[in-house]
């Protein structure tokens, strides 16, 4: 599939942008850190230089002022404070949907954008008029006549054009006025400076010869071919360099940036860019070549120093020549592939494991010792292929939690809290399609926290503490899932106002006893939610059930825990990847069950006592109680009891349960299927899979069975389990 | 063509006529030299110079210099518009400081600071 | 007074088309059919620029042009030569000649007309 230019400059910019929101927010710390400066300035230098290649005037257009303030920025002649970066960060959304609006070939974007346009500008163009005295004086202390230059440059905005004609250009027919006439064709002499101190004394003098110089300023719409062209007879007989009007160098900046990315040497880029013309490259390459021992063996130095072009401008180029490199040595290490053809390669690898499995199974009818290990050696590589592939779709949960920078810093502004983000466990990585889908359960929790978990800084002190509130984000690998905290430092939850709401919403019943995790974990059902002041965050109506919804559908789990006073947690489970599984697989009557294997803890066969236990029970398994569930009942398989029934123990975070099977039928690594409309809504199932043998087995949304066996198995068979228990310890 | 006339103190008025290119060059530095190491100051008259080329306003600007180098006056007045032209052109009216009567043919805005 | 021009080439409506041209844009032309007849059409004529042709019957331009060179009243008048390929070779003789300028053919009456207000105006 191959993308569309327009969409990969859509890309380039959201990433572009993502850099410079991520250095926004950091630089409020370290205002002064060159490489966070560098990194949001090259976002709007970068934008603007490709938006200009599409077209997408106003996309050009608005960065291009951003990019004036960034460079004073960068050049020390503004400082960065809290109200600039709030500016740029306004500035990056807006870029966003210049963007989005220029590739979805919009005319133009919608009049609210264009409003926000134009008061951005505002505030942007502020800080370039308050700060050009400034920066013209800072300057002038440092090099008095680079300053001079610059400054008539800047003021006129003017092409300079320097001649010195040699003695016997006078001689050829050739007279510089003819040239000075010409050039008035073109544009507008603004000065001409005739320099005469070569003259000599009269007696010396011989008319003939030209003694003459002239230092020109001329506003032209012309471009630098075209005034090298009015020399063009003239060429082999002066000394000409043209140097653009400081506007220039910006569209040459961009012009060297839009080039594509290949190697090219310093001279080629600048030619191609239309800041040198290739007569000039000739003479520099030609002089370079001259003094090859004398210290001008660098031709943009050379360059600049012949007053060819800008400084700026071979800087750019530099840029782009080094960007160039490194992005081909970068690319030799890094490919970009497109998410769908990985997503064919996993698929394929699971049809792998399947038909891997059949193999084995078939393998192990024949009973034929040289097969048996032919197969187990391709089962070996299957699985590291399966391994491999599915790591190409990890990516580092970094990104995603980068965002809530963003998002920490807009809404503690907009609840007047003063809210800290810290992000530890960035580096834990997970599957591209779960982090795509845990966004949003994310942004909601996160939310959730700042709005009603943290307290406002007046409530914080009386509390006694910090007045700046931590919101924390964590992740990291449990048992075969990945867990993610948002966690906060705030009141924590209220028991007893759950408790009340959950009683006038009748999710409970009064005088039902319920554990505090119980208490807490009421505010992920449905239709619960206690904000008492209904703000603009929550109090949607969208509540904490949604999310607990959104992770389960992800075969994930949430909880949470809080400590009054001190804080709530609330952790998501979520499985590493959704594509393929390492199962236990179990029967009951007829049917196979898969249990995702690193929830299994062990097997043990339920003995006759225990058997009387009915559809759940307990046992107490080494001196604690287990509760556990009958698949046959929960699934309703209604063959006869098997002579023998064996409970398989699995844990799920923090709780245990057991599950009662017929058969123990071993481990197997299977590819999750999704399950078809009409199993959607039964609960405990989370997916199915093909069997080696072609039989479907059904994977077991272990949470929500779990939930199930310790949810019903009430106070009184705790009680009871309790009892024995001691009884037992005695 | 050159026509110098020089008075008893050292005053020369000298008149420019024609056509003053590179071909003229030499033989204009030639006749004027010795001219300016006598005189004591010196008028130009320019009114019917139809051509000045660079070579020929080489001469001048170092007339000029030396001029002023020794405290001569050198003094340019009825300027052609061929000398208009080319005053206007090297941007060397202030160089030579003369008061410059535009005439109506002249198209190019001439800076004339000293205008009388 | 108005600039005059020699234009020296053995195509009569190439000078044609020049000649027209440039006295449209005010200046006096003159014409030549090879070196010699260029030659003798200067007679000691006030000529401020000379185009000519390199290869023509007769007297070749750089030939000619060697030759004017030689003449105190044309020797720093310019000199725009006209040619087909912009031969390294013949630049170099050119060169050598005194020819600065050149101008590749075909060219449009435009372009000639150009060329010469680089270095002359009418």
């Amino acid at each position: 599939m191959s993308e569309r230019p327009q969409d990969m400059f859509r890309e380039e910019a959201s990433e572009l942008l993502q850099g410079m929101e991520d250095a926004l927010l950091e630089i409020e710390n370290t205002p002064d850190d060159p490489d966070l400066i560098n990194a949001i300035f090259r976002a709007a230098h970068t934008i603007k230089g490709t938006g200009g290649v599409f077209g997408y005037d106003h996309v050009q257009a608005f960065t291009h002022v951003a990019e004036n303030v960034l460079d004073k920025v960068r050049d020390g002649d503004i400082s960065v404070d809290s109200n600039l970066v709030a500016l740029l960060l306004k500035c990056r959304d807006h870029i966003e949907q210049l963007v989005e609006s220029a590739v979805n070939d919009e005319e133009k974007p919608v009049d609210d954008v264009m409003v926000n346009d134009a008061e951005l500008l505002n505030g942007l163009r502020l800080y370039l008029e308050g700060d050009s005295t400034a920066s013209s004086e800072l300057s002038i202390a440092d090099d008095p006549v680079e300053q001079l230059n610059s400054a008539r440059y800047v003021e006129a905005d003017n092409w300079h054009i320097s001649l010195r004609f040699d003695a016997e250009v006078l001689q050829n027919g050739m007279d510089p006025l003819s040239f000075l006439r010409y050039l008035k064709k073109l544009g507008t002499l603004v000065s001409v400076s005739t320099l005469y101190d070569a003259l000599p004394d009269m007696v010396d003098l011989d008319p003939e010869l030209c003694y003459l110089g002239f230092e020109l300023d001329m506003q032209t719409d012309a471009d630098k071919e075209q005034i090298e062209q009015v020399f063009e007879f003239v060429a082999e007989l002066a000394q000409i360099h043209i140097l653009p009007p400081r506007a220039n160098i910006l569209r040459y900046a961009e012009m060297i940036n839009s080039l594509p990315d290949d190697e090219q040497r310093i001279g080629e880029i600048l030619l191609a860019s239309g800041a040198l013309t290739q007569r000039e490259l000739n003479e520099a390459l030609a002089n370079q070549n001259a003094d090859a021992d004398s210290q001008k063996s660098l031709l943009g130095d050379a360059l600049i120093e012949d007053n060819v072009v800008h400084k700026e401008i071979v800087d750019v180029a530099l840029e782009k020549q080094s960007k160039a490199k490194a992005r081909k040595a970068s690319e030799s290490r890094s490919l970009r592939v497109d998410a769908d053809k990985l997503d064919k390669l996993i698929n394929l690898v699971g049809e792998l494991v399947i038909s891997g499995a059949t193999t084995n199974l078939q393998a192990q009818r024949l009973n034929d010792e040289q097969l048996l290990e032919s197969t187990a050696q391709m089962s070996h590589l299957v699985e590291e292929i399966r391994d491999n592939a599915l790591t190409l779709r990890m990516v580092q949960i970094g990104e995603t939690f980068n965002r809530f920078q963003r998002v920490v810093r807009d809404v503690s502004k907009e609840l007047g809290k003063n809210i800290k983000l810290e992000i530890s466990g960035a580096d834990t990585e997970l599957d591209k399609t779960v982090v795509e889908k845990i966004g949003d359960p994310l942004m909601h929790l996160v939310r959730n926290s700042m709005d009603h978990g943290i307290e406002s800084a007046a409530e914080r002190l009386a509390a006694g503490k910090p007045e700046q509130g931590v919101l924390r984000l964590n992740a990291f690998h449990d048992s075969g899932s990945i867990v993610i905290e948002v966690s906060d430092d705030g009141k924590g939850l209220s028991k007893e106002r759950i408790l009340a709401k959950a009683m006038e919403k009748g999710l409970i019943e009064s005088g039902q006893n319920l554990t505090d995790k119980e208490i807490y974990r009421l505010i992920f059902e449905a239709g619960f939610s206690t904000a008492e002041q209904v703000t603009s965050l929550s109090g949607r109506g969208v509540g904490m059930d949604v999310v607990r919804r959104n992770i389960e559908a992800l075969r994930g789990a949430v909880d949470v825990d809080s400590t009054p006073g001190k804080g709530s947690t609330v952790s998501i489970r979520l499985p590493l990847t959704l594509a393929i599984i390492d199962g236990f697989l179990v029967g009951v009557g007829d049917a196979s069950y898969v249990i995702p294997l690193d929830m299994v803890i062990e097997c043990i066969e339920l003995d006759d006592e225990d058997r009387q236990g009915g559809d759940l029970g307990y046992i107490n398994l080494r001196g604690e109680i287990l509760p556990y569930l009958r698949l046959r009942d929960a699934f309703n398989e209604n063959h006869d009891y098997p002579a023998r029934e064996s409970i398989v123990v699995v844990q799920y975070g923090s709780q245990r349960a057991g599950f009662v099977v017929d058969e123990l039928l071993g481990e197997l690594q299977t590819v999750i299927k999704p399950i078809g409309k009409i199993l959607q809504g039964v609960k405990g199932i989370s997916g199915a899979t093909i069997l080696g043998t072609g039989d479907v087995a059904v994977i077991l949304d272990v949470y929500n069975l779990v939930q199930r066996t310790t949810a019903v198995m009430g106070d009184v068979g705790k009680q009871a389990a309790l009892k024995d228990a001691s009884v037992t310890l005695h | 063509m050159l026509n110098i006339q020089k008075e008893e103190d050292g005053k020369c008025s000298i008149s420019l006529e024609g056509e003053f290119d590179i071909y003229a060059a030499a033989a204009f530095r030639d006749e004027l030299m010795p001219c300016l190491f006598d005189g004591t100051s010196f008028v130009f008259d320019l009114a019917a110079v139809s051509e000045m080329d660079t070579s020929c306003f080489q001469v001048l600007m170092q007339a000029k210099r030396e001029c002023e180098k020794v405290g001569k006056e050198m003094q340019m007045v009825s300027h052609s518009p061929a000398m208009l032209d080319i005053l206007d052109l090297y941007n060397m009216e202030c160089f030579f400081g003369d008061p410059l009567l535009m005439l109506s043919e002249s198209d190019n805005n001439v800076t004339s600071t000293n205008y009388t | 007074m108005a600039k005059t021009i020699l234009i020296v080439d053995d195509s009569a409506s190439l000078r044609q088309i020049v000649a027209i041209a440039l006295k449209g844009a005010g200046y006096d032309v003159i014409e030549g059919s090879d070196g010699n007849d260029g030659l003798s059409k200067l007679d000691g004529k006030k000529v401020n620029l000379i185009i000519s042709d390199v290869n023509m019957p007769g007297m070749d331009g750089l030939t000619m042009v060697t030759e004017i060179k030689k003449m105190p009243n044309y020797k720093f008048t310019p000199i725009i030569m006209l040619t087909t390929e912009a031969g390294a070779d013949l630049k170099a003789q050119g060169k050598a000649a005194g020819v600065k300028a050149w101008v590749v053919k075909p060219f449009k009456p435009d372009q000639m007309l150009d060329a010469v207000s680089k270095l002359i105006v009418p």
